[in-house]
């Protein structure tokens, strides 16, 4: 607990159970954390991203590469027609490529945040910045990284000769729900990930398996098999790739009200992922 | 009235002893929290308390030493107060801001210059980009690095990394002020620019903790001391009771029991061994006693005490000496006891069994571990009819009354007395309790 005393000097006490608040105060309690680090995670993001810019030829430019090369393989894939994804209102090309980026935003949240604090290890032994602001410092470079990918996306649109729609510009805020959901499940993942270490590759995997029940790669039409259409139909991550990929590539879309729900469940998720957070974080610095 | 910096109440803190029992208590500590209980505060089996009731107060200004041997604790309760660990019993309360020279180079990059590291590691340590840009020179001055500022750290020498990381450090003037083990970087000149700085802030109403091991860092930086042993502190003591329940602790934990009763069929016929001889004599227990005659394994700095040794002779020696050698820690020989050069006698060995009292008056040995071992020599033989090495340790221990911390090496203390002249005053003595004082 920390406060300013009527002297004006700030006090700092250290109890057991002291992180035993509800959902409000877990919400608060990072609110502050977050406000009182934003000058060690902007540090910390500038720190991370500027390193590793330097002694390498291409420099900068890699920020946008590394992108590209990534989509280049599922592209390779589809022009040698070993993918057949189906026929869509979108040209394949650009319907992988929104759709991977959107999908990305999971597992690069989750493990941005999941390994936030293993990553930082040296500075919650050694410093006193809230862990909290470790573990989310480094979505500050997945921000920077949508910001890439929606410069990679206007490439790939003027490419493939197709028209992005205004929504384009509204990807950050079309992609949150995935981001928001890779940040609940990876704030348990920082805090229970380090008690048992394999925590984290296990729900990876997991991760990877479920991609391929959502129209990711492929088209949602195509798919023949009653049951695995179901599985699609009742996945939250289809309505939160599929809704902002229609509505960049299109302009409009099916089940926007479905998208709304499931985003506003993805922020109650992410206070349920601060309160665990919260419970559980003293734990961690004993187990690095 | 001054308000305390710090006040520590009854702190305890537990670890598991393996990885598997931490693996299991985090789970099971994991599940009781997520369902709204409380932390368990009793010891299950494979844990253990790392700190147990500590308790102390201190007011600004006040630098509090805490010294143990590996294991006690020292780092765990630095640990608590920089808010790294949480305490599973017990309250911590700090009033003002706080540093943490355990935090020196904290976040470096090596690929980034040193100027750009400044940044990164003042954010960290909690400084504004504001602040950091006020202390720039001053932390750039104090790190002695010059023109190298605009070098990557990785092209710098270990000196010069740890010297720009203590001085961002240590540059901020925070309330209370955590050291760990820290002041003994860079050259001669660098440390002794730390002291200053550090005593500078104390002057100022800092609270340092100091956590070492240097006996002469606690002694230089601190006004008072605290020891912890196996997780328990006795409370704040004086520096100097510190520093030497220190050194009796860390005495003790060096000190191993010597071997029990010697039977002759345990006797090797050769050299090369910790024992060996003819076989026709030999010491079958050795004691240390105190000047009550009490078995003792150690003794106060000063004290006289016994070498009781139960020699058991099966062939008459006519002509016999009972030797024994004193080995330090660090320094072998320091003394030897020999018989004919004490008393220009050889003993005269009957066969049976025999207890020879070696008394040894005011041995003025200074604190430390001493290894005794002996030998039974017929002075007409060329080989030992018995030897044993390190057959018996004694520690000793601070005094009472006076402060044994100038180096840990020397093993013998003389009788000195000082005198200075000088040019405008009469002769100065030294006083045994007021220290230097005119003897004109």
């Amino acid at each position: 607990m920390r406060y300013t005393d009527n002297d004006g000097m700030p006090v700092t006490i250290y109890e057991p159970n002291e992180t035993q608040g509800g959902f409000i105060w877990g919400l608060q309690r990072a609110g502050g954390d977050i406000a009182a680090s934003k000058h060690v995670i902007m540090r910390l993001f500038w720190r991370d991203f500027t390193a590793q810019f330097r002694q390498k030829l291409l420099g900068y430019f890699w920020a946008l590469l590394s992108p590209l090369l990534g989509i280049a393989s599922f592209l390779f894939l589809f022009f040698i027609g070993v993918l057949r994804p189906g026929e869509g209102e979108i040209p394949y090309p650009v319907y992988v490529m929104v759709g991977s980026t959107i999908w990305g935003c999971l597992p690069g949240a989750m493990g941005a945040v999941s390994g936030g604090l293993q990553a930082q290890a040296d500075l919650i032994m050694r410093t006193r910045i809230p862990k909290v602001a470790l573990a989310l410092s480094s979505l500050a470079s997945l921000s920077y990284g949508i910001l890439i990918s929606m410069a990679t996306m206007t490439i790939i649109f003027i490419l493939t000769g197709v028209k992005p729609t205004w929504w384009l510009l509204a990807y950050p805020l079309l992609a949150l729900p995935m981001v928001l959901l890779g940040t609940a499940i990876g704030l348990v993942l920082s805090v229970l990930g380090s008690i048992a270490r394999d925590l984290t590759p296990m729900v990876t995997q997991g991760l990877a398996l479920v991609m391929y029940v959502t129209p990711v790669i492929y088209v949602h039409s195509t798919i023949q098999n009653v049951f695995v259409k179901a599985l699609i139909d009742w996945n939250p991550l289809s309505y939160l790739v599929d809704v902002p990929r229609s509505l960049i590539c299109l302009g409009h879309a099916d089940h926007v009200g479905v998208y709304l729900i499931i985003a506003v469940g993805t922020v109650i998720l992410v206070a349920i992922g601060l309160r665990i957070f919260y419970l559980l974080e003293d734990l961690v610095a004993e187990r690095l | 009235m001054q308000k305390p910096s710090v006040v520590v109440e009854a702190v305890s803190k537990k670890f598991g002893l393996s990885l598997k029992s931490a693996l299991k208590y985090g789970l099971i500590d994991s599940a009781r929290r997520i369902l709204g209980k409380e932390k368990d505060q009793i010891l299950r089996p494979g844990e253990f308390w790392a700190l147990n009731d500590v308790s102390f107060v201190l007011d600004p200004g006040d630098a509090l030493g805490i010294m143990g041997v590996n294991g006690s604790g020292k780092t765990t309760l630095l640990r608590i107060l920089n808010g790294t660990y949480g305490p599973d019993k017990g309250k911590v309360t700090l009033r003002g801001r706080i540093g943490a020279l355990i935090a020196a180079g904290a976040g470096f990059s090596p690929m980034l210059t040193g100027r750009e590291n400044i940044y990164i590691s003042g954010t960290l340590l909690g400084m504004t980009p504001a602040e950091i840009r006020n202390k720039f020179d001053e932390i750039i001055a104090f790190a002695e690095l010059g023109e190298f500022i605009d070098m990557p750290v990785r092209n710098y020498s270990s000196g010069m990394s740890v010297r720009l990381g203590f001085a961002i450090a240590v540059i901020g003037t925070p309330e209370i002020l955590l050291v760990d083990e820290v002041l003994a970087v860079g050259d001669m000149s660098f440390q002794k620019k730390c002291f200053e700085r550090i005593q500078t802030l104390k002057r100022n109403g800092t609270t340092i903790l100091l956590v070492s091991h240097s006996v002469g860092s606690v002694w230089a930086v601190c006004n008072k001391g605290l020891v912890l042993h196996q997780g328990i502190s006795k409370g704040i003591m004086s520096v100097e009771d510190t520093c030497k329940a220190y050194d009796n602790n860390n005495m003790l934990e060096r000190f191993h029991r010597p071997s029990g009763v010697v039977k002759v069929d345990e006797i090797p016929k050769e050299y090369g061994g910790l024992r060996g001889g003819a076989g026709t004599a030999y010491i079958a227990k050795v004691e240390i006693l105190d000047e009550t005659k009490s078995s003792v394994t150690s003794l106060e700095y000063g004290k006289s005490f016994y070498l009781r040794y139960h020699v058991t002779v099966l062939e008459v020696i006519e002509e016999a000496i009972l030797r024994i050698l004193i080995d330090g820690e660090i320094n072998k020989a320091i003394a030897i006891i020999d018989n004919y050069e004490v008393h220009k006698t050889f003993f005269f060995m009957a066969p049976g069994n025999h207890v020879y009292d070696v008394f040894i008056k005011n041995p003025n040995l200074r604190p430390g571990v001493y290894f005794f071992s002996a030998a039974i020599i017929k002075r007409e033989v060329g080989v030992h009819i018995f030897f044993e090495i390190n057959h018996a340790q004694l520690a000793i221990m601070q005094p009472r009354d006076s402060f044994f911390y100038a180096d840990y090496r020397a093993s013998v203390q003389l009788d000195v007395e000082y005198s200075i002249k000088n040019e405008h005053r009469s002769m100065m003595k030294l006083h045994p309790n007021m220290g230097f004082q005119d003897g004109a």
